[in-house]
Order: structure tokens, then sequence, then C-alpha cells
């Protein structure tokens, strides 16, 4: 199978020296590498938009914006992507500096074609022990929802395998949307919900194969809200084993905390259920919910993703207002980190949920079962 | 109205599961059960308050008016507001196996249905 070609980012506010990089990695990868450049910042951040690149090379010292102003920004932008810094002035304090915001390694600018040669050697072994797919690094105290989340947000496409007891599950991922979920009998949503309601087992993220059917069309931030709102209101479900929590074979991984009673749901399993609640928290007679609108933003303030907002300013300004109002709200009382607000009334529904490092806002609708059956536009196709 | 939402809140019999609850009138006053230590009728009043506080934000949003349930990794707070402002909320545990939800729903359904014709 053909090894597909490296995007290695260059970004030096000289051009002649660009060039030169531009001629001499390409020689030196026999082409395996395709190498982008960028004068400053701004090129930069346009090809990391329009690229899925695998590594950047960074000078230091660079005009209106530096090398270090700009990793800091990479490392809430684009995480993931290697970084490396290159400067003419290599000394103890940017070294540290470097390290410490993120840069996977600080090297000096060379001064002929060994040194060049060098620096491709040093580059091309960073690259060659990344995965093409999937996840690097290890990860640990990390949920279902946060898997599927950042399959979604990386735009990826892999399969994760579901494993608890005599469950076996698969929720499959194509290009950041949840396609399809099979678990037993059940499939689609419900399929989705089950397998997310489990309160522990094992999973793996593998790679991408076409499903036998799709059976989910929703978004995937309203389906992961859903799947929380729903095990927040059932409680998890056990399936006939103590462990508690989600493991894979290299690493232990926690789900959330189980509740103290833990309602046990296995199909044709007499159990008692709790009441759900009625009223204002129950659609109007033959609606569904249907998303009306969507927004994801970082903790900065800066939109991630939003389909159908009119006004995505504003649903910032109010996620912000409600993580200082949802702080200011524990005041001397125990009720423990806030997770989300839910707004349900007959006219629809909003739920606005602030995590760690993204707040999320989705607001539904209750439409007619046929309008909502009726396939919709893909929320997050750009 | 605020004596007759005062006298039925006196009088109103807990459901299983509630941990704490409060009024909080438009002229700000307010008043609050609590049914576990940790919960003080001032943080139920500060709490109440807070909640009153993002009415008019999510109208100014636009979003669809209903009950307000804001969920803590330990605990929900339940809100409805009254046309006339007068704010109703409950605490309850997060596992849902430890609440009446027949008992809330009463609840805040006695408080919507209250009006000068009721009678307590």
């Amino acid at each position: 199978m053909p090894h597909k070609r490296k995007k290695i980012l260059f970004v030096d506010d000289e051009a002649s020296l660009l060039d030169l990089i531009r001629q001499l990695m390409t020689h030196f990868s026999g082409g395996a590498w395709e190498v982008l450049t960028a004068l400053d910042v701004s090129k930069a951040l346009s090809l990391l938009q329009e690229h899925r690149v695998d590594l950047l090379v960074i000078d230091i010292h660079m005009p209106l914006v530096d090398g270090l102003q700009f990793l800091s920004l990479l490392q809430r932008k684009y995480p993931n992507v290697l970084k490396v810094m290159l400067t003419g002035d290599a000394n103890d304090s940017h070294r540290a500096a470097c390290l410490a915001g993120g840069a996977e390694l600080f090297l000096e600018k060379p001064r002929d074609e060994g040194g060049w040669r060098t620096v491709y050697a040093t580059l091309h072994e960073l690259t060659r022990f990344q995965p093409e797919e999937g996840f690097r690094g290890v990860l640990r105290r990390v949920s279902l929802q946060d898997v599927l989340q950042m399959e979604c947000l990386a735009r990826n496409s892999s399969i994760l395998k579901i494993h608890a007891a005599n469950i076996h599950g698969l929720v499959y991922v194509k290009e950041g949307q949840i396609i399809h979920a099979q678990c037993g009998e059940r499939t689609g949503e419900e399929a989705f919900n089950y397998l997310l309601g489990l309160a522990g087992g094992e999973f793996d993220v593998t790679t991408f194969a076409d499903p036998p059917s799709r059976s989910i069309t929703g978004s995937w931030e309203f389906l992961l809200m859903e799947a929380a709102r729903k095990r927040d209101e059932t409680g998890p479900v056990t399936p006939g084993q103590s462990d508690s929590g989600f493991q894979t074979p290299a690493t232990t991984l926690s789900e959330r905390p189980t509740p103290s009673v833990v309602p046990v749901i296995e199909a044709g399993q007499t159990t008692a259920q709790p009441v759900r609640p009625q009223s204002q928290l129950s659609l109007p007679t033959g609606t569904k919910p249907q998303v009306a609108e969507f927004l994801v933003c970082s903790l900065q303030g800066e939109v991630l993703h939003e389909w159908q907002c009119s006004n995505p300013n504003g649903r910032v300004s109010f996620l912000e207002f409600l993580a200082q109002k949802a702080r200011q709200l524990t005041q001397g009382m125990p009720l423990g980190d806030f997770d989300r607000l839910e707004v349900n009334g007959p006219d629809g529904r909003v739920v606005a949920q602030i995590q760690s490092d993204r707040a999320l806002l989705v607001r539904t609708r209750p439409a007619p079962l046929e309008e909502a059956a009726a396939p919709g536009p893909n929320p997050v196709s750009p | 109205m605020k004596e007759l939402v005062n006298q039925w809140f006196e009088q109103s019999t807990p459901f299983l599961g509630i941990l704490a609850c409060g009024v909080r009138h438009p002229d700000r006053t307010a008043i609050s059960k609590t049914w576990a230590d940790v919960y003080t009728e001032a943080g139920v009043e500060h709490a109440l308050g807070c909640a009153l506080d993002t009415y008019p934000v999510l109208q100014a949003n636009r979003f669809p008016p209903g009950r307000l349930r804001w969920v803590y990794h330990d605990t929900h707070f339940h809100c409805e507001r009254r046309a006339d402002g007068t704010c109703l909320g409950v605490f309850t545990p997060k596992d849902p196996a430890q609440v009446d939800f027949e008992g809330l729903e009463r609840f805040f359904s006695e408080f919507q249905a209250l009006s000068e014709t009721t009678s307590i």
C-alpha cells in the first residue's frame, strides 16, 4: 500500500531560506514530504485550515507575531500537530520556553547542507513514529463520550468497538459524523444511547469500514448530549459485572463516577425503573425533537463549530454568562462541578454545557414526526 | 399574592429526594426550607437569585421559556418562574432513583396553579 505523503509546514519570515528549505527537504525526502511554506503566521494558519499538516517547523524570530506566540496559539487550536522550533539564535531561555510551550523539539538553524540533512533526519524520525490514523499518546480518565467527541472534532473516520461482559457494540464515525451504531438487536440511536449508558467495559478505536447501513443522521453534539441526559435520567447500565470503568488493553480508562444506586436495565429483565419527569419535560404528542441550532466554542470564546446560529457571538456571550452564573450559584453548597443547564419547555429545549475545554449549546424544537424523520442537512459539513 | 405563595410554600409537604427548596419573589425577598444540613437557607436563596438573573438573558437570546435544570455533578437544581415573576427552586440528588419525580412535578404544578382564588 503506498504511503501517504507527509505534509510538513515551515514558517519563517525569510523567503530565500524557505526556498532553500523546500528544495532541500523535498530532495532529502525523495518526494515523500509535501513541503509547505509560509512567510508569516497568517499564511500558516490559512494553510493549516486547508491541509492536514503532520509537522510544523517554526522560526522563533518573526515580525508581528513571533514563533513563541504562534506556538501558544497552535497549542490551543491545533494541540495534536507536531511542532518544532527552529532558530538561528539558540539559547537556554528560548529552549525552555519553547519546550514548555508545547514544542516537541528545539533545533538550531544549520549553516551548511550537511546540517540541513541532520535536521531532515531528526524531523523524519519525529514524523516516522506517528501513526497515520487513530490516537497518539496515552489517555487517562477518559470516557467513551470524550473519545467520540475527539473523533468527531478531528473529523476522523473510525469504528469504536465496545465490549462489556456479554455485550458487544459498534459505533461508526465517518469524517466526524456518527453514522451508525449497533448492539445486538439494537441499532441507531437506541444502540448508541445504550452503549453510552454502560457503566463499564472495554473499547478500541479501529480502522473505519463502511457499516451495513446508516442508522444515525443527527448531529454528533446532539447525540452525545442526549445520551448523557438519558444516562443521567436512568442511571448507567451495568452489564452484570463489577467493573466500574472502561479499559483498553494498554491503559485504564475511567468513566464518570457511578451513582450510588445503579438501576440494572437488561433486555427482558424486570427492574424497577425511576419515574421519568413528566409534563414540561415531555414533548407534545406526535412530535420528535429536531435540532434547530448548535454551537461549540472554546473557553476563550472562539467559535469552533456552529450550525444555523443566527447570532453566534450572542450564543458565546450566553455561554460565558452561564459559566459565571453556574459558579456563583454553587457558593457555599456541595453541588459538585457544573455540567450543563437545560431549559425544557413545550416550545423547545436548550442544552448549554460547559466542559473543561469547550462549551456547547444545542437548541431543539418539537417537529411533527414525519418532518423530523425527513433527512436534514448535515450540520457539520463545511 | 406573595402571602398566598408563602402560605402554600410553608404548608407544602416534601417529596422523596428533595434536599432543599425556596421561593423568591419579584421584590427579591425569599423563603426557603432545607432537609439536608449542608444546604443553608442563605445558600438556597442565593441560588434562586442566580437562577432569576438567568431568565432575562434567556429571553434576550429568544430561548423558549420553560423549566430550568442546572445539572451539577452531585445535584440537580430545578427552577420555574411564574408569569408574575415569582420563582420556585428545588434541589434534588442527581441519582434519579432517589427522586420522586411525580412529587416534583406536582410541586411545580401547584406552584404554577396558585392564584388569588386558590384556597390553602
